[in-house]
């Protein structure tokens, strides 16, 4: 297919244009949010680890508060956190209805889209159902490690509520994140105009959310029909329901949380105890440790820096002194050995001087003889 | 005209500082030290004096010239030519253009700056004078307009630089004083042999020869030019090709010595590691710019054809500086040896704007001149704090400095983003006109584009150098600071209040003309098209480009 010239190409770059530009706003809510609230996160269990070792204040403290080990069971202990993430991985995940769900489905339906067109895209497209099954599973795995299951230590335990300069962007990014809804149906997907309608303009907001639903749930056509309820089973349902057989659980005894954790706990607990089964051969296998080391790649790049530029630049500069301010040292040194052995000519003897002008002389008529 | 120039910019400065230098080495020990606050004040007060008079000269206070812009090629503001030797045609001979005005006007800059920063540096009563003194000296050789003055202001600043490097320098400051000296005067008398054959291949029996003396030859430059320009016209060579390219050779040597450009750079490194912060601002800032100013106040303008049968070896140069000095600074341990290297690499740049031959690689050249003339300094004064409050300059040897000194740290910032060539800031338009007028030129003239491979690599590199020669001083660390061991687990000052007022002067100004660089470029930027057009469209008629 002819990318450049094929007009009937140019619609599907077109509509995917849309998705995307939706996308990134869907992402920036969704992230900043969750960036917000594990900074919230980090900070209570920063102090609680301090409160609890505040004596002990020496440098050679190994305690990571980053580290989701350090966590578990804060569902209870920071409610408005919890609910952010919560909304936020949903929308990341793109789990129905929920913010990044309008947005991501769009791609992946652009992607096939252009596979079966084109069938070099058949490999991207697979990437972006596999991606969305990956992003199942580590928004949930985080999520469960971190506010379900049982508080994994002391800290975790003693950890408080966040502070409400936090609470208030979180709940107004939230809220966004919740109100996607509303833009799908304004027509957000449509920035670029496309053949069926475009940004705020024939539909009314009804209109279009009917229309978005249909189009999501109920696609006319059979292959975007499977093609939606796959991705939502590999994002919704089989990445999530990996992670919650390995982590999480039931929150401590006489732990309340708010009622809409209730039923997420409740599953993540239902599976966990049902499907547990042990990952160990694959947390322990080479390609898992390659990618903690992330492929390595970071290691001989510095290896490279290292060696290779330091290397070469202690080379350079060793040569610019050894070999060009050396070769300037030498012009030197010669040049006084010279005049070393020139001064020696001046004896202050009046007989050496007498010498030299009888020889001078004698040079000067020669060179006269030899003229004339 | 009235003369503004010779005796408050030129005269003045040189014969007060003599005569303050002479009364002071008349007085007691004791007497000395009490001398040196009155000294250095009234310096201070006259240099700022002289500032506001060069001011006053860009802002048309004295005569109403448009800001040195609109003026023909080969032609002067301020020019006043008094007679010398008459008979052989050595005048005293003063003037102004677009060319040394910037230059004149920096040197004016430093010295009050130089002053602030270096305020107490010991034996106070002999160094603000030998400043002031080198002040004189170096916009002795921006204003001349006459070969033999030219020449002995050029010698000029020698001395006031040796002494200052000799009495109040580091360990090795003899070997350096020394080499600096021998070193750059060789260099010189070498262009000192070219300007004399080229006075003496003058031909008094040409119609259009100088007939204002006996022997019919002259060392006025402007005459000079006028007289070359002519005779390099209708693709003859002024003086015939190969004596052209010889005298050509012998002035670039003198100048690309003091540039200084690889491979005759090594006196730099030694001069700076050794030399007085004060020392060091005025020898970077402005001293090093007399090379660049040279090349293009003579070879450039009497011998276009040779410029143009060099351009090749002065391509090459000015790239082999750029990358040997930024990649030999990479590997340097001591700071102050590592800014040195690193005007190398800058030099190398101006070496490149004048190849290029293009107006704008030229208006760059001088806009680099200038911004590096604001920004060196500020990189020698934060050398200069480390080695005057931590007496240590060794990258390595101390470590988050940041926590104790957050002005040296800011200031340092500051320096080295500018001179890394940080946009908005002076640098960045500079070297982003010289990459400019480079790819411009190598795209006209159908040169190989690998000529770029060199400055795409320089920009990486130099980034390196300086964010890694700060990350290892002021950085990394947090709470445990590494202090120098000289310091002796003595606590740990920042820099003082008149090293800060400098260094906030230079930062400003570096902001100034980052944002506004018009201020300067203007004028430059109007040499650069009236030096093309005048010289180098005529007389080089398939000469491409002009950007």
């Amino acid at each position: 297919m002819d990318w450049h010239h094929d007009p009937a190409a140019h619609t599907i770059v077109i509509v995917a244009f849309g998705a995307a530009l939706f996308h990134l706003f869907n992402h920036a809510m969704a992230k900043g949010m969750l960036f917000m609230a594990s900074g919230s996160v980090i900070h209570e269990v920063h102090h609680a680890h301090h409160h609890l070792h505040h004596d002990d204040h020496g440098d050679d403290d190994e305690f990571d508060a980053q580290s989701m080990k350090n966590m578990g069971g804060l569902a209870s202990k920071m409610p408005i956190t919890a609910t952010a993430m919560l909304v936020g991985s949903a929308s990341i995940m793109g789990l129905p209805l929920i913010g990044g769900f309008w947005s991501k489905e769009g791609i992946i339906a652009n992607a096939w889209r252009v596979a079966l067109e084109d069938p070099r895209f058949f490999f991207p497209a697979a990437c972006v159902l596999l991606g969305a099954g990956m992003t199942g599973f580590y928004m949930t795995r985080m999520w469960v490690k971190t506010f379900a299951g049982k508080p994994s230590n002391e800290v975790a335990a003693h950890v408080g509520p966040t502070n409400s300069w936090i609470k208030t962007p979180l709940f107004i990014l939230t809220f966004v994140t919740l109100s996607s809804v509303l833009l799908a149906g304004m027509g957000f997907t449509h920035w670029a105009p496309d053949s069926e309608y475009s940004f705020l303009s024939d539909k009314g907001l009804v209109d279009g959310i009917m229309y978005e639903l249909g189009h999501a749930f109920a696609n006319h056509d059979a292959f975007f029909f499977i093609l939606t309820y796959v991705a939502i089973a590999l994002s919704a349902i089989l990445g999530p329901f990996m992670a919650m057989s390995l982590f999480g659980g039931k929150l401590e005894e006489g732990e309340d949380c708010k009622p809409w954790f209730k039923p997420v706990i409740a599953l993540n607990n239902w599976v966990y105890n049902k499907y547990n089964w042990d990952n160990t051969g694959i947390a322990t296998s080479g390609l898992a440790i390659a990618l903690q080391n992330r492929l390595y790649i970071d290691k001989y790049y510095d290896l490279a820096m290292v060696k290779i530029v330091a290397g070469f630049s202690n080379k350079a500069a060793e040569t610019d002194t050894k070999i060009i301010d050396g070769a300037v040292k030498q012009i030197e040194d010669k040049s006084q050995k010279i005049s070393t052995i020139v001064r020696s000519l001046t004896t202050g003897s009046a007989r050496d001087y007498i010498l030299w002008v009888a020889i001078g002389t004698l040079l000067i008529f020669f060179f006269i003889w030899g003229v004339a | 005209m009235q003369d503004y120039i010779s005796v408050p910019l030129v005269g003045f400065p040189i014969i007060a500082s003599l005569i303050i230098m002479a009364t002071v080495s008349n007085l007691s020990e004791e007497m000395r030290e009490k001398m040196v606050n009155p000294i250095r004040w009234a310096i201070l007060l006259f240099s700022l004096g002289l500032l506001g008079w060069t001011t006053a000269m860009f802002y048309n206070f004295f005569v109403d010239l448009n800001g040195f812009e609109g003026i023909a090629f080969n032609n002067y503001e301020f020019h006043k030519r008094y007679i010398w030797v008459e008979s052989l045609g050595i005048y005293w001979s003063v003037g102004l253009d677009a060319l040394s005005f910037p230059m004149v006007w920096l040197t004016t800059l430093l010295l009050p700056i130089t002053i602030i920063a270096t305020w107490d540096e010991k034996n106070g009563a002999f160094y603000h004078p030998l400043i002031l003194l080198m002040g004189g000296a170096l916009i002795g050789v921006f204003v001349a307009l006459d070969l033999f003055m030219f020449y002995v202001f050029w010698e000029l600043t020698l001395i006031p630089m040796f002494f200052l490097i000799l009495k109040w320098g580091g360990e090795d400051r003899k070997y350096a004083a020394q080499k600096f000296f021998i070193y750059t005067f060789t260099a010189s008398v070498v262009m000192l042999l070219g300007l004399v054959t080229l006075y003496f291949l003058q031909n008094p029996l040409d119609p259009l020869a100088w007939s204002g003396t006996m022997t019919g030859r002259t060392f006025d430059i402007p005459e000079i030019v006028h007289y070359a320009t002519i005779h390099n016209s209708g693709g003859n060579w002024f003086l015939g090709a190969s004596m052209q390219k010889i005298i050509f050779a012998m002035l670039m040597l003198g100048f690309l010595v003091k540039l200084p450009a690889v491979p005759f750079h090594t006196w730099l490194p030694d001069a700076h590691v050794q030399a007085p912060t004060g020392g060091s601002m005025l020898l970077a800032g402005v001293m090093l710019k007399m090379g660049a100013y040279g090349m293009f106040r003579l070879p450039l303008a009497l011998f276009p054809h040779a410029l143009e049968y060099f351009q090749l070896v002065l391509m090459a140069i000015g790239m082999v500086s750029l990358v040997w000095g930024s990649i030999v600074c990479l590997g340097q341990t001591n700071l102050k040896k590592m800014v040195a290297y690193s005007s190398v690499s800058h030099m190398g740049v101006i070496c490149i704007g004048i190849a290029t031959m293009q107006p704008m690689g030229w208006a760059a050249a001088l806009f680099m001149m200038f911004a590096h003339g604001i920004i060196s300094p500020h990189l020698f004064a934060v050398c200069g704090a480390f080695k005057h409050h931590y007496h240590s300059m060794e990258i390595g040897g101390m470590r988050g400095m940041a926590k104790h000194s957050p002005w040296l740290a800011t200031s340092m910032m500051f320096a080295w983003m500018a001179s890394l060539g940080l946009p908005l800031l002076a640098g960045f338009v500079a070297e982003l006109m010289v990459l400019i007028a480079l790819w411009h030129f190598l795209v006209a003239e159908g040169w190989s584009v690998l000529w770029m491979v060199g400055p795409a690599l320089v920009l990486a590199v130099t980034a390196a150098y300086y964010l890694w020669s700060m990350q290892r001083t002021i950085f990394e660390g947090g709470d445990e600071t590494q202090p120098p061991a000289s310091m002796d687990g003595q606590p740990i000052p920042d820099i003082a209040n008149h090293e800060k007022l400098a260094m906030f002067v230079l930062a400003m100004l570096t902001i100034l003309f980052g944002v506004m660089p018009w201020i300067a470029l203007d004028m430059m930027n109007d040499w650069s098209v009236q030096i093309f057009e005048g010289l180098i469209m005529p007389i080089l008629g398939n000469f491409n480009g002009g950007v």
